[in-house]
């Protein structure tokens, strides 16, 4: 019974152990030590465990839940890999940098694995008290504790929000598991208590996955976090809250919350939208164009059932990919004068060196949602669910804005193959970083061309 | 249950706001430190005022757990603080503005 239970927790012990003792490894050797923990934990996942009873410990060892375990592993890694420039050019503390990675990994997955109120709220407290330090991590960065105490204030008030919301779904039902907490209770008293939970729950998720009205904080913070941190809070933090979002919690089911719901979705869609387009720096263009990109995602929670989440677990897969390779081409041509955030820093980059403007390229066509690439897969089943599912005004606004992304998308690359005279010698990208962004470009090309593989997989993952 | 739930609830809830509205209005860091603190202290007692109408320890525990999570945060927050005091000797949320477009 213990063993079982120890077997069933062993990817989660893997990466706790693993965070505490990159401590004890000397700066050198400490991000890819945090690399081989994040990959032993990610092929842990997959070694066979009895069922194990799943309200004894609160977190699922399901299929679905070690599928993501397995993505956010990766993301971890990957971004362990991308910040080996930064420690030899910035100074990074490699220890403490490595640990809290994996640390906000293991957050990352217990919120994807909970199956109830409790670990939800645990995972996601341990993701973003990492993401606190980590973002503020850049010392010489001027910015970069502003951008820390950006992300304190809101991520304060959203755990907040989502503690009370927690509370009162407590006092309207009496469980925190998830499975019986859907339906509502009868009693007019009772209802109101937890429709008003729910609402705060939903407030707090949609701070922490920066949808509008609730996204003020994102640009700031991309811009000032070190790029492979701002990569893996644009992807694993926010599809962490999604997997959720999808999985776990079936707020559509509660009728009430559907238009709310709508109205967060037509909402970031617009504002995103309309927020990008005078941006020149990518790293806020990025940030905007992922509260369009969350939008889009609340669709396939809108649109609910298998066909949704299908669909929505696809799209997660496609934004993350093209926003890892971003934020991390970003990071490979960092020097020691900083990220070169601005279009004008940008400008000429395919005459220094072509593969990568290139791959820019790629990823942001990709975000723009151009066929052949996983961008247009996504956006194209995820639009049929939900047009299936008849949200018609709906679709109608996020084909508008996906139309409009194509102008501040081809902005910067545009100034990419622009003749610059400033005669800057970038810097040459090293193995780990050539990885990284090799892979996400493969999975982006694949999964536009032959998506099959993928529906399958994650057809076979889906609770 | 000799306090009934919804005089729990109603006093939590207040409380709550309270915490809220120091945060909102507030500008300096530490007093929005305080006000998430009262808003995390409005949930621990509606947790255990729950948790005595439903007759199980669940509610009691997560308040437990509540107050262990609230302690890491603010840690995690006042090292913030006194990183930004001495960086910038200022705490004031409204100095923070380097960043625009």
């Amino acid at each position: 019974m213990i063993w079982d239970a120890l077997l069933a927790l062993l990817p989660f012990l893997i990466l706790f152990i693993g965070s505490v003792s990159v401590l004890f490894v000397p700066e050198r050797r400490a991000l890819l030590f945090g690399v081989f923990c994040a990959l032993l934990a990610a092929g842990f996942c997959w070694w066979p465990c009895a069922p194990v009873m799943s309200d004894l410990l609160l977190v699922s060892s399901g299929p679905f839940a070690r599928g993501c375990l397995t993505v956010w592993a990766l993301l971890g890694a990957a971004t362990c890999l991308l910040s080996e420039r930064y420690r030899e050019s910035r100074r990074f503390a490699s220890p403490e940098f490595a640990a809290l990675v994996l640390f906000c990994v293991l957050g990352m997955s217990i919120l994807a694995a909970s199956t109830s109120l409790v670990s939800l709220f645990l995972g996601l407290e341990a993701m973003t008290l990492a993401f606190y330090v980590l973002i503020a991590f850049d010392r010489d960065n001027p910015t970069g504790a502003e951008a820390g105490l950006k992300y304190l204030l809101p991520g304060f008030l959203a755990s907040a929000l989502l503690a009370f919301g927690i509370a009162l779904v407590y006092a309207a039902t009496g469980t925190f598991t998830l499975q019986g907490n859907v339906s509502l209770p009868v009693g007019a008293a009772m209802h109101t208590i937890a429709i008003l939970g729910w609402t705060l729950i939903l407030c707090a998720i949609a701070f922490k996955s920066s949808l509008a009205p609730f996204h003020l904080w994102t640009p700031d913070v991309y811009q000032g976090a070190p790029a492979p941190v701002a990569g893996l809070l644009a992807s694993g933090s926010k599809g962490a809250v999604f997997a959720v979002l999808l999985a776990s919690i079936p707020l559509t089911l509660i009728a009430p919350m559907r238009p709310l719901l709508a109205a967060l979705a037509a909402l970031s869609m617009l504002a995103g939208t309309f927020a990008a387009l005078p941006q020149t720096n990518l790293k806020r263009m990025l940030a905007y164009s992922s509260v369009v990109h969350m939008g889009y995602m609340v669709l396939a929670v809108l649109t609910g059932h298998q066909a949704g989440l299908e669909a929505g677990l696809f799209y997660l897969l496609s934004y993350g990919a093209a926003t890892v390779a971003a934020f991390g081409l970003l990071a490979s041509l960092t020097d020691s004068n900083g990220e070169p955030q601005n279009y004008a820093a940008l400008e000429g980059l395919a005459g220094r060196s072509p593969w990568r403007a290139a791959l820019l390229t790629l990823f942001l066509l990709s975000l723009a949602g151009f066929p052949p690439l996983a961008g247009f897969m996504g956006k194209f089943v995820l639009f049929s669910a939900a047009l299936d599912a008849g949200y018609v005004w709906l679709v109608v606004l996020a084909l508008f804005s996906s139309l409009v992304s194509c102008y501040y998308y081809l902005r910067p690359v545009v100034r990419l193959f622009r003749p610059s005279s400033s005669s800057v010698f970038s810097v040459v990208a090293n193995g780990g970083e050539l990885v990284v962004l090799g892979l996400c470009a493969i999975i982006i090309v694949t999964a536009g061309m032959y998506p099959g593989p993928f529906f399958r997989l994650i057809a076979a993952i889906a609770p | 249950m000799i306090v009934p739930l919804g005089h729990v609830l109603i006093l939590s809830g207040l409380l709550f706001v309270a915490g809220l509205l120091g945060v909102l209005l507030r500008r300096n860091l530490i007093m929005i430190l305080i006000g998430v603190e009262v808003m995390l202290n409005a949930v621990g007692l509606t947790l255990v005022g729950a948790s005595a109408y439903w007759r199980n320890p669940e509610g009691q525990l997560f308040a437990l757990l509540l107050m262990a999570v609230a302690a890491a945060e603010v840690t995690v927050a006042l090292a913030l603080v006194v990183y930004l005091k001495r960086s910038r000797s200022t705490i004031d949320v409204n100095r923070f503005n380097g960043m625009q477009g």
